[in-house]
C-alpha cells in the first residue's frame, strides 16, 4: 500500500512530471469534448490531417526562429483554407483534397527540415512528442489554448449540434453554417496543437478518435458522451506517463495504448453486460446455493460498480457543465461571439509577450549508476539521462573517487542513439567508496545551462556519504526549482484546481437554485 | 546546349544504384497510380492512408527479430484487415471511427516497440519517410512482381471493376462477385503499400496514391484515360522527385510527394474540364461535353430550402 502510494507520489516531486501531467491531463480534457463533435461529423481523416500539417507550420517557425505554437496553428489554419478551397474544384472529391492537401504540406515540412539539417532529435520530439520537455511557459500556453477551444465548445455548443446534425434546420433558421464549420475545424486544429507537445503530431488524432468512440459505447447522448470523452482522455493521459516513468518507451506511444486499453476494457464490460442481461430474467431457482451463487458474482460486475460509479462522475461533470453553459450559453449569440474574440485577442497578445520555448531545461531523469545508489560491482561507465535532448559537445561531467582523484577515462559523449543522454566511460576497477559526480550540460534546442551534482558509492558496505542531498541538488541554473519539495507537494495544484472547480460549481448551483 | 541537358539528366544515373532506385520509382509511381485511381474514385483515400499505418508495427517486430519486413508488414496487414471487419460490427461505431481507432492503434504499437531500443529516431525516420537509396534489387524485383500482377488484373478484371466502382447496385443485380471484387481490390491496395513501403515511407505513401490518381481525374474523360494518366503522372512524379532530390540534397520520398502535387497544381491550372484557366476563359461555362449538373443531393437541397425560406421570410 505504501509502495504504492510512493509510487503514485515519487514522480510528482519534479517539475517536468507536473508540468506533464497537467499538459497531458488537459489535452485528454479538451480533445475528448472536440473529439465527440469530430466523432458524429465523421471527420477522423480531416483531423488526421491536421495533426500531420501542424508539423510544417512547426518547422517554419523554427526556421524563422518565431513561436512554435503559433506555427502550428498557421499550419492548421492553411490546410482548411487550402482543403476548402480544393474542394470546390469540380471532379477533386473531398477525401482526395485533404489527402492531397495534407501529403502536400507534411513533406514541404520534410524537405525544410532536410534541407536545413535540423537535428533528428527535434524530429523525433515532433512527430512522437515529448511530453517532459515541457515548461512552465509552455504549460501555460497549452493551458490557454485548451481553455479556449473548452469555451469554443461552451459557447456554440447548440450551435455545433445543430449543424453536426441537422444543416438543413441549421441554415434554415439563419445561423452561418459554413462559419460553424470553419469554428469547428478551428478548435480541432488548436486541439492538435495542443496535443503536438504531449504526444507528438503522428499520433494526435488518437486522442480525438479512442477517447470518444470509448465513450459512445457507455451512453447514446451527445453531452454525456463528451463528459465521458473528456474523463477517458485525461485518464489515458495521466495513466499512460505514469507508466512511461517506470518503462522507458515512447510517452506518446504508451498513452494512445492506454486509451486503446480502455477501449477494449469498455468494450469487454458492455459485452459482459449484453451477455449477463438475459441470465437476470431467468426463473430463479428457490434452492439456497443458487441464492449464494447470485449474491457471489464478483464485485467488478459492471451492473454494481463501475456503472454507477461512472454515472455519478459523469453526471457531476454534465452538471458543472451545463451550469456553465445555461450561464454563457442563454445570452445571445453576438454576445457570445464577442466573448470569444476578446479571448483570442487575450491569448495573441499573451502568446506575443511570452518567449515560448518548446524546450525547458534539461533536469536529469536518471543516471546509471543511480543517484544516492550503492553498487556491488564497478561501472565501467556513467549514464546521465535528461529531460530534453542535450548537447554532448557542451557538456561535461567530472567523477571525483573517495581519494580525491579523477575516475573518468575519455570524454563525454552522447549515448548512442539517445540524444537526452550522455555517458562518459570510467577507469577500470574503481576502489570500494563514494564518488562524487558533478556535471554541466546544455539542451540541444535552446542551449539552456544546468548543472547539478550527485553521488554514488561502489562497494557492499559503503555508505554514500551525502545521500540526504543526493536527490536535491540537481537544479538547473535559473529554472524553476525542482527537488526538495515533499512528495505531497506535488498534489498541491491539482487539488488546488479540483477544489476552484468544485467551490465554482457549488456557487453556480446555489444562484440557480435561487432563481 | 543539348548535350548539356542530357548530361545533366544522365549524370545521375552512372551510379548503378541510382538506375536501380529510377527503376524501382517508375515501377511504384506506375502501380501506385494505377491502384490510386480506383482508391480516389471509391473514396477509399483514408483507407489507403490507414493501411501503411498498420503495417508499422509488423515493420517493426520483424526489424527487431531480424525477419524478413515484408511478411512483417503482410502478416500486420492482414490483422489489420480483420480487426477493421470485427471493429465495424461493434454498436455505433462508424467506419473512419473504426479505420482511426484501428491504425491509431498500430502506430502507438510500433513506435512504443521501437522506442525501447537505441537509437530509434533514425530508424524511425527511415520508416516514416522511406528510403529509395536503400533498396535492394529483391524490393525491385517485388515491386516489378506487384505491378504486374496488378497489370493483369486490371487487364482480366477491367469490366468488372469499372461497373463496381462506379455503380454497385447494377453490378450486384448483374450477379457480379461485387464483396470478392472489393477484396480483390483491397488486396491489390495493400500488395502495392507493401511494395512502396521501401521507396516513399510510411507517411509519404497516400501521396503517389491519391496525387497523380487526383491529376489523372483532372485532365481524362474516360476511364481509361485516367488510368493511364495517372500512372504516368505517378512515374513522372518519382523521376523529377528524384533529379530534386540528387540535385538539392532533398529527403527522396518528401521530393517525390512533392512533385506529384507539383504536377496536381499544372493540372488544375492547365485541364480543359476543370482547370483555372479554362474556367477563366469560360467564365464556369461548362466546357466539359460529359458534365452534367450534378443531381440534387443533402447539402444542394438544403441550399434551396434555406434560400426559398429567405424568400419566403419577408
Amino acid at each position: 500500500m505504501i509502495d504504492l502510494w510512493n509510487a503514485l507520489v515519487d514522480p510528482l516531486r519534479y517539475e517536468f512530471v507536473r508540468n506533464g501531467l497537467i499538459a497531458v491531463a488537459l489535452l485528454g480534457l479538451t480533445a475528448g469534448i472536440i473529439g465527440a463533435f469530430v466523432f458524429v461529423r465523421g471527420l477522423t481523416f480531416f483531423a488526421h490531417a491536421l495533426g500531420h500539417t501542424v508539423f510544417p507550420g512547426v518547422m517554419v517557425a523554427l526556421l524563422l526562429g518565431q513561436n512554435l505554437l503559433i506555427g502550428g496553428v498557421l499550419g492548421a489554419l492553411a490546410t482548411v483554407a487550402l482543403v476548402s478551397l480544393l474542394g470546390r474544384v469540380r471532379h477533386v472529391a473531398q477525401d482526395s483534397a485533404i489527402g492531397i492537401v495534407y501529403v502536400s504540406l507534411f513533406s514541404l515540412g520534410v524537405i525544410l527540415l532536410s534541407g536545413a539539417r535540423l537535428l533528428n532529435a527535434n524530429v523525433g520530439a515532433v512527430l512522437v512528442g515529448n511530453v517532459l520537455g515541457i515548461g512552465t511557459e509552455d504549460l501555460i500556453i497549452t493551458a490557454i489554448l485548451a481553455g479556449l477551444v473548452a469555451l469554443g465548445g461552451f459557447l456554440f455548443y447548440k450551435e455545433l449540434v445543430l449543424a453536426a446534425f441537422d444543416r438543413v434546420q441549421a441554415r434554415a433558421i439563419g445561423l452561418p453554417v459554413t462559419g460553424l464549420d470553419l469554428l469547428l475545424l478551428l478548435l480541432i486544429a488548436c486541439t492538435s496543437v495542443v496535443g503536438t507537445r504531449a504526444v507528438g503530431v503522428l499520433l494526435v488524432v488518437s486522442m480525438l478518435v479512442i477517447p470518444p468512440a470509448t465513450a459512445r459505447l457507455l451512453t447514446d447522448r451527445l453531452p454525456r458522451m463528451m463528459a465521458l470523452g473528456a474523463l477517458f482522455g485525461a485518464l489515458a493521459g495521466v495513466v499512460g506517463l505514469y507508466l512511461a516513468n517506470y518503462i522507458l518507451v515512447s510517452s506518446g506511444g504508451l498513452i494512445v495504448l492506454v486509451a486503446s486499453g480502455l477501449f477494449l476494457l469498455v468494450w469487454a464490460l458492455t459485452r459482459l453486460r449484453a451477455w449477463r442481461r438475459p441470465a437476470l430474467v431467468l426463473p430463479t431457482s428457490s434452492s439456497p446455493e443458487a441464492g449464494e451463487a447470485r449474491t457471489a458474482r464478483p464485485p467488478g460486475h459492471p451492473h454494481r460498480t463501475s456503472a454507477p460509479l461512472l454515472t455519478i462522475s459523469t453526471n457531476f461533470t454534465i452538471l458543472i457543465a451545463s451550469e456553465i453553459h445555461c450561464k454563457i450559453g442563454g445570452s445571445p449569440m453576438r454576445t457570445r461571439l464577442r466573448v470569444a474574440v476578446v479571448s483570442c485577442g487575450l491569448l495573441a497578445l499573451l502568446s506575443l509577450f511570452g518567449s515560448v520555448a518548446w524546450a525547458a531545461a534539461p533536469e536529469v531523469k536518471f543516471a546509471r549508476p543511480g543517484r544516492g545508489s550503492t553498487v556491488t560491482e564497478a561501472p565501467r561507465t556513467l549514464e546521465i539521462h535528461f529531460s530534453v535532448d542535450v548537447n554532448p559537445r557542451r557538456s561535461t561531467i567530472e567523477v571525483t573517487g573517495p581519494d580525491g582523484t579523477d575516475a573518468t577515462n575519455g570524454a563525454v559523449t552522447s549515448l548512442r542513439g539517445d540524444a537526452d543522454a550522455i555517458t562518459v566511460p570510467l577507469k577500470p576497477n574503481l576502489a570500494n567508496g563514494t564518488y562524487v559526480v558533478a556535471w554541466t550540460t546544455e539542451s540541444f534546442d535552446d542551449a539552456i545551462a544546468a548543472q547539478g551534482s550527485f553521488t554514488f558509492a561502489i562497494g557492499p558496505t559503503a555508505r554514500p556519504g551525502a545521500d540526504s542531498v543526493a536527490e536535491d541538488v540537481d537544479k538547473p541554473t535559473g529554472g524553476p526549482q525542482t527537488g526538495g519539495l515533499p512528495p505531497a507537494a506535488g498534489l498541491l495544484p491539482l487539488v488546488g484546481l479540483g477544489g476552484l472547480v468544485a467551490l465554482g460549481g457549488l456557487g453556480l448551483r446555489r444562484r440557480w437554485t435561487r432563481r | 546546349m543539348v548535350n548539356e541537358l542530357l548530361r545533366w539528366l544522365g549524370e545521375p544515373f552512372e551510379l548503378e544504384l541510382l538506375r536501380w532506385v529510377l527503376a524501382e520509382v517508375v515501377v511504384v509511381g506506375l502501380t501506385c497510380g494505377l491502384v490510386g485511381s480506383f482508391v480516389v474514385l471509391r473514396r477509399l483515400t483514408f483507407l489507403g492512408e490507414a493501411l501503411p499505418h498498420t503495417m508499422f508495427p509488423g515493420v517493426v517486430v520483424a526489424f527487431l527479430i531480424g525477419g524478413s519486413l515484408f511478411w512483417g508488414a503482410g502478416i500486420a496487414a492482414v490483422i489489420a484487415v480483420v480487426l477493421v471487419g470485427i471493429l465495424l460490427r461493434l454498436r455505433g461505431l462508424k467506419e473512419d471511427i473504426a479505420i482511426g481507432l484501428l491504425f491509431n492503434v498500430a502506430l502507438a504499437i510500433g513506435l512504443v516497440l521501437i522506442s525501447s531500443q537505441r537509437g530509434f529516431a533514425r530508424d524511425l525516420e527511415s520508416f516514416l519517410f522511406g528510403q529509395v537509396l536503400a533498396i535492394a534489387p529483391a524490393d525491385l524485383y517485388l515491386s516489378l512482381a506487384v505491378g504486374g500482377l496488378v497489370l493483369l488484373v486490371l487487364a482480366l478484371f477491367d469490366k468488372e471493376l469499372l461497373l463496381v466502382t462506379f455503380d454497385r447496385a447494377q453490378a450486384a443485380a448483374q450477379g457480379l462477385p461485387v464483396m470478392g471484387l472489393d477484396l480483390l481490390l483491397l488486396g491489390l491496395l495493400a500488395l502495392t503499400v507493401l511494395a512502396s513501403l521501401q521507396a516513399v515511407g510510411n507517411v509519404l505513401l497516400v501521396a503517389l496514391l491519391i496525387t497523380p490518381a487526383a491529376t489523372g481525374r483532372l485532365l481524362a474523360y474516360r476511364f481509361p484515360t485516367m488510368l493511364a494518366l495517372a500512372a504516368l503522372s505517378g512515374a513522372l512524379a518519382g523521376v523529377i522527385g528524384l533529379y530534386l532530390s540528387y540535385y538539392q540534397g532533398w529527403a527522396t520520398g518528401a521530393s517525390m510527394a512533392l512533385s506529384s502535387t507539383g504536377l496536381f497544381l499544372l493540372a488544375l491550372l492547365l485541364s480543359p474540364k476543370a482547370g483555372l484557366l479554362a474556367w477563366a476563359r469560360g467564365r464556369g461555362k461548362a466546357t466539359d461535353p460529359t458534365h452534367r449538373p450534378p443531381p440534387p443531393r443533402g447539402e444542394g437541397r438544403g441550399e434551396g430550402v434555406s434560400s426559398t425560406s429567405r424568400e419566403a421570410a419577408p
